[in-house]
């Protein structure tokens, strides 16, 4: 006893050892039978959001399923419950689960196209304020139910390498520009016209293209190919063309399809590829011919000015493009089929094209009353002072993109 | 042991971590709030203060090379005097120290610890920052000395990834100058650290020419704070008030690194290791005035002491985010004073007096 | 004219030896004289006994006298020595001679005793260089360093320690390159040891040391003569202990465990690169079984969801909680070390077979252990070995690294990093901060830290600890 007391005075003599005693203790004991946190919580990999009955919230709950196996396949499981706020369903799938919902993993949150026709930054404030849910998450709007949605891509997802998140990546990075995350949505909440842009997918049993995934879960491309099963046959299509629905003030205004994209991407400038095409283009070589042209690179410079407390947008444009495809009748294939060089025709053709899209996408806008373009803090930034002044002569500040004028000059260099 | 001094590249390494102390978590969101975009400049105007103030520190270090502050104040204003200012020092570390902890507690709290309790990061935390206040300096400016490196490559990596990822432009000229004074006034308690480098004073060996290791360390802190802030205001432009952990957030906007997945708990790394370090450096310099009000106790009776008090603040006074905000606005900025107002005016009386042959 | 009683005083030194049966004496009367003898014959060499002593002195035709002794005598190592001093030399292997007509003494070095050769150290094997190492036997041992110093400025101070063992001490040093507050501090330690035997390097370190209790080696220890050697041009001071052939360097600092024998012998640039690896490999050992804990127990969120589905599809059917699960790998494969250590070596493979198939496979396929984990454990401990004079303190402090990771999560690895790193600046050993060149930064000593440059370049001396002369090359 005399020993073990001298001992452990000369142990305590180290206060750390007390320490790392008293944490071990406190703390290590019970962690000897605390089990490993993903089998604390229910790891959900996407949010869906409908509209219930009697203005309850149903959300679905793409949940991973943990299962011993070797094979790295991973399951997943659609988890629907229904509450009065998003928060309340959320407690009544973690209490369906006999987990706690993580929302650390949830990459995307898709939400049924009712909600845009009102304000729907008022179901999403508990998602936003949720800490565990990073606001550089996905946001997509659907056509169809969310659920469905979410079940069409449990089944893409367990079957397939095909995923939702990827097809939305690419979009973002490579196509049609439309970054849609939380982030983006309230941003654009937040800026003076109140406006931001969410991607659109549609899921339908009718629809000839896009990604198909059959009641027996395998996912198949292109259009036409079904798997038999026992029982009903129904085949789900998730389509993602590049659509985004425009908002204001969190409510929908308008949806744009992919055309409308690509004119408002070439005045943002913000996409890494895309075409132009050119219908009934005329010239030395071609004759009535359907040109495409592949968009290498985009500069885009932007100068405001004011001319008599008028605003002036003055967009510089230029345009690098190669010539991918030229569809005519009849058409020689000449020696050299490498035509690097454009004609002045072309080039004339192309710059009226350019023109016409972003007119056309201003127009949109225009009557939408959005400002995706950020006209307001080029003019603020550059010209604080008369911007003051040209908003407060103004009836309706919302209208002021009627009021800018915008002087577009592209200029074509082919690569 | 305990008096064993440390080198100006060890001071200046622990100028470089306490420059980043509540300055790259809640600041630049609460900075929006009061002053949206503009709240920027609320940190180059403080920054040009503290700046101010390491060079008058260099200057009396200069003229009074072996002499600790504490000393001079006593010899040239008074022991009264003396035992004043270093219980508002004691009193300004200490809120320092309740500040960092109750931020970097709710960081901690909302992304890596879901469920714990404070005691958890309390016990993570005090033996640590007591045992550190409790070596020399020597000891402290060498450990931080060590992690140096480790610091530096992570705020490299957190900067770049920052700065790389910003695709917009935020909204200028919403606020008046009224709004950025008044903006820096209510934080101003989150500057002022240089004022530790005076309580240590006489621990740190210097030669003529050394000032210029310390502008180094604090001017290459400053430009990793701005160049994160800018990050930060460039890439959330109106949505900067909703994210209250900047230097986190800003990594975010790169969602998947290839195989590495989440590079913003890089971020968590760095602010952990950064705590650490800070909060021993406020509680060494704590310890530091606390001998000073009573010479006769030894370091012990002082770490006892902030331990008993810093649990009861904790415990029983803040215990959430709104309430240390409502702290730090309202009660903090009066301790400013401190380093802001009564250290520079007493060191400038300092300079002019003249310098007795044995201050040498 | 009898001065001493040759037989009585061989009696009585017997009983001063308490009579031990190797205790050899003979008496020779030549004429009036009557000369005694004392020895030991287990440890000394008969032959020169028989021959370069007592033959001569047998043979001696006249009137012998004490004078006339030394002159037979065909030995090197003859001296007078005092009465109260016989002892001594007897049991370190002299024999002494003494004359009844005089009081003074006589003693001859012949001692011998079996000692292996000079073989390579399974502590330190090298591919290139130099495969010498040092013996149990102190004259050996100064042998190998006297031969790699063809100059006076070794310098080799001996003395005994222990009360009951007279263990021969023996510090070695270059003039003109050691701090001499260094060796007289070294001398000053050594000779306040009071003990009652010492028969291992080890037992002379508490006493060398500033803090004895501390888990961390404070000096540095080889058994290789090349390494001493250059110790000692570095400016360190040698410690050589008789019966074991490990030596004792101080000052130590930690970067020389990071520096292995090898990285002299090869391309710098290689060494660097090894270097590296080295201390990539004591991070992963201290902090890998608890940061995979950690995350597992406390952060999960900041896994991708990659990991997560392996880790979580993994570790399904495991009765174990994840702690108990880490806790029981890392005890099977410390046994399975210890294990190893101590078999026979035709046992080895069946050791392996064992190790191997029912850590690695069977108990995988069982479910009773995960395969991350196993992954995790594994590396950490061949880790491990990347420094192994220093695996005792890492092993340590992996167990403790992998309870705060799993009682309090990466709060605490962190926390616990910067304890240690701060309780390593406390430590300084006769001047020399335990983490130098790192800290205090010593940007010339830093050309043999990380990295090492070539040879050519290494200029000065360290400066982590001092020494004379701070100039090796020009």
């Amino acid at each position: 006893m005399k020993k073990l007391k001298n001992y452990l005075s000369y142990a305590f003599r180290v206060p750390m050892f007390i320490v790392l005693l008293f944490i071990v203790i406190v703390y290590g004991l019970p962690a000897l039978g605390k089990d490993a946190k993903v089998d604390e919580y229910a790891i959900v990999t996407a949010i869906g959001l409908d509209k219930g009955t009697d203005e309850d919230v149903d959300i679905s709950l793409l949940t991973f399923v943990p299962v011993a196996q070797q094979n790295f396949a991973e399951k997943y499981k659609v988890v629907k419950a229904s509450g009065s706020s998003v928060l309340e369903a959320i407690d009544y799938a973690g209490l369906y689960l006999g987990r706690e919902v993580g929302l650390n993993h949830v990459k995307t949150v898709v939400i049924n196209e009712e909600y845009f026709t009102e304000n729907a930054s008022v179901e999403m404030d508990y998602l936003t304020r949720n800490k565990s849910l990073a606001l550089s998450t996905s946001v997509i709007c659907t056509d169809a139910k969310a659920s469905d949605f979410l079940e069409t891509v449990q089944k893409m997802d367990t079957e397939s390498s095909i995923k939702v998140d990827d097809i939305i990546d690419f979009n973002n990075k490579f196509i049609y520009s439309t970054e849609s995350t939380f982030e983006t949505f309230y941003k654009g909440l937040y800026s003076k016209t109140k406006s931001s842009l969410v991607s659109f997918i549609s899921l339908s049993e009718d629809i000839d293209e896009g990604v198909t995934v059959s009641a027996s879960g395998e996912a198949s491309g292109g259009s036409g190919d079904t798997a038999t099963n026992n029982g009903k046959e129904t085949q789900k299509t998730i389509l993602n063309d590049g659509k985004s629905i425009l908002c204001k003030a969190a409510s929908k205004v308008a949806l744009l399809d992919n055309t409308d994209m690509q004119k408002l991407n070439l005045a943002t400038g913000s996409f890494k590829s895309g075409t132009i095409v050119i219908d009934d283009f005329s010239d030395d070589v071609f004759h009535n011919a359907r040109l495409t042209f592949d968009i290498q690179n985009i500069d885009i410079k932007r100068k405001a000015q004011f001319i008599n407390g008028h605003p002036i947008v003055n967009m510089s444009i230029k345009l690098y493009v190669k010539l991918l495809e030229a569809k005519e009748e009849d058409l020689e294939i000449k020696e050299n089929i490498d035509i690097k060089n454009i004609s002045k025709e072309a080039i004339d053709a192309l710059e009226s094209k350019v023109k016409l899209s972003i007119s056309d996408a201003i127009n949109i806008l225009r009557e939408n009353k959005c400002d995706i373009l950020k006209v307001y803090t080029l003019l603020n930034n550059s010209h604080p002072n008369e911007t003051k002044k040209f908003m407060s002569r103004l009836e309706n500040e919302q209208d002021f993109l009627n009021h800018v004028v915008f002087k577009v000059s592209p200029q074509i260099y082919s690569v | 042991m305990r008096d064993k001094t440390m080198s100006v590249w060890q001071a200046g390494i622990c100028l470089f971590i306490i420059i980043f102390a509540n300055k790259i978590l809640l600041l630049p969101s609460l900075l929006y709030r009061l002053a949206n975009i503009e709240g920027m400049f609320a940190y180059l105007f403080s920054f040009t203060l503290e700046i101010g103030l390491l060079t008058l520190f260099i200057f009396v270090k200069r003229k009074y090379t072996n002499i600790s502050f504490s000393q001079l104040v006593r010899e040239k204003l008074g022991v009264i005097t003396l035992k004043i200012f270093y219980i508002l020092f004691c009193l300004f570390f200490f809120c320092k120290l309740i500040l960092i902890y109750n931020v970097t507690y709710i960081f901690f709290k909302d992304l890596i610890y879901k469920n714990s309790d404070s005691f958890l990061f309390i016990i993570c935390l005090l033996p640590i920052i007591n045992y550190l206040a409790y070596s020399s300096p020597r000891v402290l400016g060498r450990t931080a000395m060590v992690f140096f490196p480790i610091i530096l490559i992570v705020l490299i990596f957190c900067t770049v990834t920052s700065l790389i990822s910003v695709n917009d432009t935020p909204l200028f000229f919403q606020s008046s100058a009224l709004n950025v004074f008044l903006a820096t006034i209510k934080h101003i308690s989150s500057f002022g650290d240089v004022i530790f480098l005076f309580v240590f004073m006489d621990k740190i060996e210097y030669k003529k020419g050394d000032g210029k290791k310390l502008y180094f360390f604090a001017g290459l802190a400053i430009l990793f704070v701005l160049l994160i802030e800018i990050a930060f205001y460039f890439s959330y432009t109106y949505t900067s008030f909703m994210h209250p952990y900047a230097i986190f957030e800003t990594m975010g906007n790169i969602k998947d690194y290839g195989g590495l997945g989440r590079i913003d708990a890089v971020a968590v790394i760095l602010v952990i290791i950064l705590t650490y370090f800070q909060m021993s450096i406020y509680l060494k310099s704590f310890t530091i005035s606390f001998k000073e009000i009573f010479p006769k106790l030894s370091i012990n009776y002082a770490l006892i002491t902030f331990d008993f008090l810093f649990l009861i603040v904790v415990y029983l006074l803040i215990r959430n985010l709104e309430r240390t905000i409502l702290y730090a606005e309202s009660v903090l900025p009066y301790f400013s004073l401190i380093s802001f107002v009564l250290v520079p005016i007493t060191s400038v009386i300092f300079l002019a007096m003249k310098r007795k042959r044995e201050d040498k | 004219m009898t001065k001493i009683n040759v037989e009585r005083k061989i009696n009585n030194l017997k009983r001063e030896m308490h009579n031990s049966f190797d205790i050899t004496d003979r008496v020779l009367h030549i004429g009036n004289a009557t000369v005694g003898f004392i020895y030991l014959k287990s440890f000394t060499d008969n032959l020169i006994f028989s021959t370069a002593i007592y033959e001569p002195i047998s043979s001696y035709k006249g009137e012998l006298s004490f004078e006339e002794i030394k002159k037979l005598i065909q030995a090197n190592d003859i001296k007078e020595i005092k009465d109260e001093e016989i002892v001594d030399n007897v049991i370190k292997g002299a024999v002494v001679i003494f004359i009844n007509t005089s009081d003074k003494i006589l003693s001859v070095d012949i001692q011998k005793f079996n000692t292996r050769a000079p073989s390579e150290p399974p502590t330190s094997p090298v591919i290139q260089g130099p495969r010498e190492g040092f013996t149990e036997d102190i004259k050996t041992n100064i042998g190998l360093l006297r031969k790699r110093f063809f100059s006076s400025d070794l310098v080799l101070k001996n003395f005994s320690v222990g009360r009951k063992t007279k263990t021969t001490i023996v510090i070695a040093y270059l003039h003109g390159v050691a701090d001499k507050k260094v060796v007289k501090e070294v001398e000053k330690k050594l000779k306040a040891i009071d003990i009652d035997g010492v028969v291992d390097s080890y037992y002379l370190m508490p006493y060398l040391i500033s803090h004895p209790n501390s888990l961390f080696k404070q000096i540095g220890n080889t058994e290789k003569p090349d390494i001493v050697s250059a110790k000692l041009l570095e400016g360190r001071v040698a410690i050589l202990l008789d019966n074991t052939p490990m030596v004792l360097t101080v000052p130590f600092v930690i970067l020389e465990e990071m520096q292995n024998t090898n990285d002299y012998y090869t391309n710098y640039i290689y060494a660097s690169l090894l270097r590296f690896i080295r201390a990539i490999g004591v991070f992963l050992a201290l902090l890998g079984p608890g940061t995979y804990i950690a995350l597992q127990l406390f952060h999960y969120n900041v896994l991708p969801i990659k990991y997560l589905i392996t880790i979580a599809d993994s570790t399904q059917q495991i009765p174990f909680t994840p702690f108990i699960e880490i806790l029981f790998i890392s005890l099977l494969f410390q046994i399975l070390y210890e294990v190893s250590l101590r078999l026979p070596s035709y046992l080895g493979l069946a050791t392996s077979v064992v190790g191997a198939l029912i850590l690695g496979d069977t108990g995988v396929k069982a479910g009773l252990i995960s395969p991350p984990a196993v992954i995790v454990v594994a590396i950490a401990k061949i880790a491990l070995y990347t420094i192994p004079e220093q695996s005792a303190q890492i092993t340590v402090l992996q167990f403790v690294f992998l309870l705060i990771g799993a009682s309090v999560g990466l709060l605490g690895l962190i926390g616990g990093l910067i304890y240690i790193i701060a309780y390593l600046n406390n430590l300084e050993n006769f001047g020399a901060p335990y983490l130098a060149p790192f800290s205090p930064f010593i940007l010339s000593d830093n050309k043999d830290g990380f990295v090492r440059v070539s040879i050519k370049d290494m200029k000065t001396r360290p400066k982590s600890f001092t020494n004379s002369n701070s100039r090796r090359q020009k």
